[in-house]
């Protein structure tokens, strides 16, 4: 991508490169200093709300509906997915990464096939179920939006769809290999 | 009813640490300061996102690819103008930053497309990053069909957000 669009800007106008270049690391470091400002607060607030257990009370509550998506799995992946799901949730993705690669781990057999589990726990995870998008509101207060958390609504909206579309995605595929599977060795 | 939502979420996190006992203020000083030392290990691939994207962008490349696909966004409901945003999504959340600020610094914060951008970003992810990070801890070499689904996810994520955009 970089080559390409290189290869463009020196073709068609090779003074702009070096000054674009600049400009854009300048606008990086904008950003990156608005960015402390935002993580500041919000990692801030969260810390409070771990400190609180609460991402422990939310992860109880998912661990009946997380069997019953899951399937069969330990005790401790289970807790492990809960977790992940839980810091997902109230916005602590940070904390939530750590838990996912230990269910990840739990759930690996050595084999080289990703399993049902493993391929649902990337497929929530990607989806974002990120219920408090506390960047993108951060971001939006210092734009100067009228009303930064106006967009919290639809933002649940369309991170709860497509989530459960992909869990229903991958059961419904995860069954057709496993009849595959028991088709071969019944045969 | 939106913008009552996080200073009651945060009045009920102080008050429950309150009833808990938890040290709320030195705890948020706690977690703030993790935020400088994020931000600084994070800084030299904004950077680098940033300058790759602006180069991307201002050659035209980006452009084209979305002038290509835009009559495909139109029939999906997304405007074109988060054609980009939409494409950049799964592979860096860095790129994804600049091109929102910059639909912002564009349209406005508060236009219909300002807000599909911020709904886009807030509610989808970085596919390839989390699917890599997940499985380079396994033993795990075929990932099967996770990335395809994953995708699906996020078109359908991006559909579902600008639909819902048009009622704010």
């Amino acid at each position: 991508m970089i080559i390409s669009s290189l290869t463009m800007l020196a073709i068609f106008s090779p003074g702009s490169v070096v000054g674009t270049m600049m400009e854009a690391a300048k606008m990086g470091i904008t950003m990156c200093i608005e960015f402390i400002g935002i993580y500041a607060v919000w990692m801030g607030l969260m810390q409070v709300m771990d400190d609180c257990k609460l991402s422990h009370k939310l992860s109880k509550i998912l661990s009946k509906p997380v069997q019953y998506i899951f399937g069969k799995t330990d005790e401790e992946t289970n807790k492990n997915i809960c977790l992940n799901i839980a810091s997902n949730i109230i916005g602590i993705g940070s904390a939530a990464t750590p838990y996912g690669i230990k269910a990840m781990q739990g759930m690996d057999k050595g084999d080289k096939r990703a399993t049902r589990g493993m391929i649902m726990l990337v497929v929530i995870n990607s989806t974002g179920i990120q219920l408090l998008p506390t960047t993108v509101i951060g971001m939006r207060a210092l734009a100067g939006s009228v009303s930064p958390s106006c967009i919290l609504w639809p933002t649940i909206v369309s991170t709860f769809i497509p989530t459960v579309l992909g869990v229903l995605l991958v059961a419904a595929i995860y069954k057709k290999h496993s009849a595959k599977k028991k088709e071969k060795t019944h045969g | 009813m939106a913008d009552l939502f996080i200073p009651i979420l945060i009045a009920f996190i102080m008050i429950f640490a309150l009833i808990k006992g938890v040290d709320a203020y030195s705890a948020f000083v706690k977690g703030a300061k993790g935020a400088l030392p994020l931000m600084a290990s994070l800084m030299p691939f904004i950077i680098a996102m940033f300058v790759a994207v602006e180069l991307f962008r201002n050659s035209g490349l980006s452009g084209y690819l979305c002038k290509f696909l835009s009559p495909l966004f139109r029939v999906l409901g997304i405007p074109t103008e988060v054609c980009e945003l939409t494409l950049i999504r799964p592979f860096s959340s860095n790129a994804a930053y600049v091109l929102l600020r910059d639909i912002f610094a564009t349209y406005g914060v508060d236009s219909y497309v300002g807000k599909c951008a911020s709904v886009i970003m807030g509610s989808s992810d970085t596919i390839f990053y989390v699917s890599s990070i997940y499985f380079a801890s396994t033993n795990v070499k075929k990932t099967l069909l996770t990335i395809p689904i994953a995708l699906i996810c996020n078109v359908a994520c991006a559909i579902i957000a600008c639909f819902c955009c048009r009622f704010i």
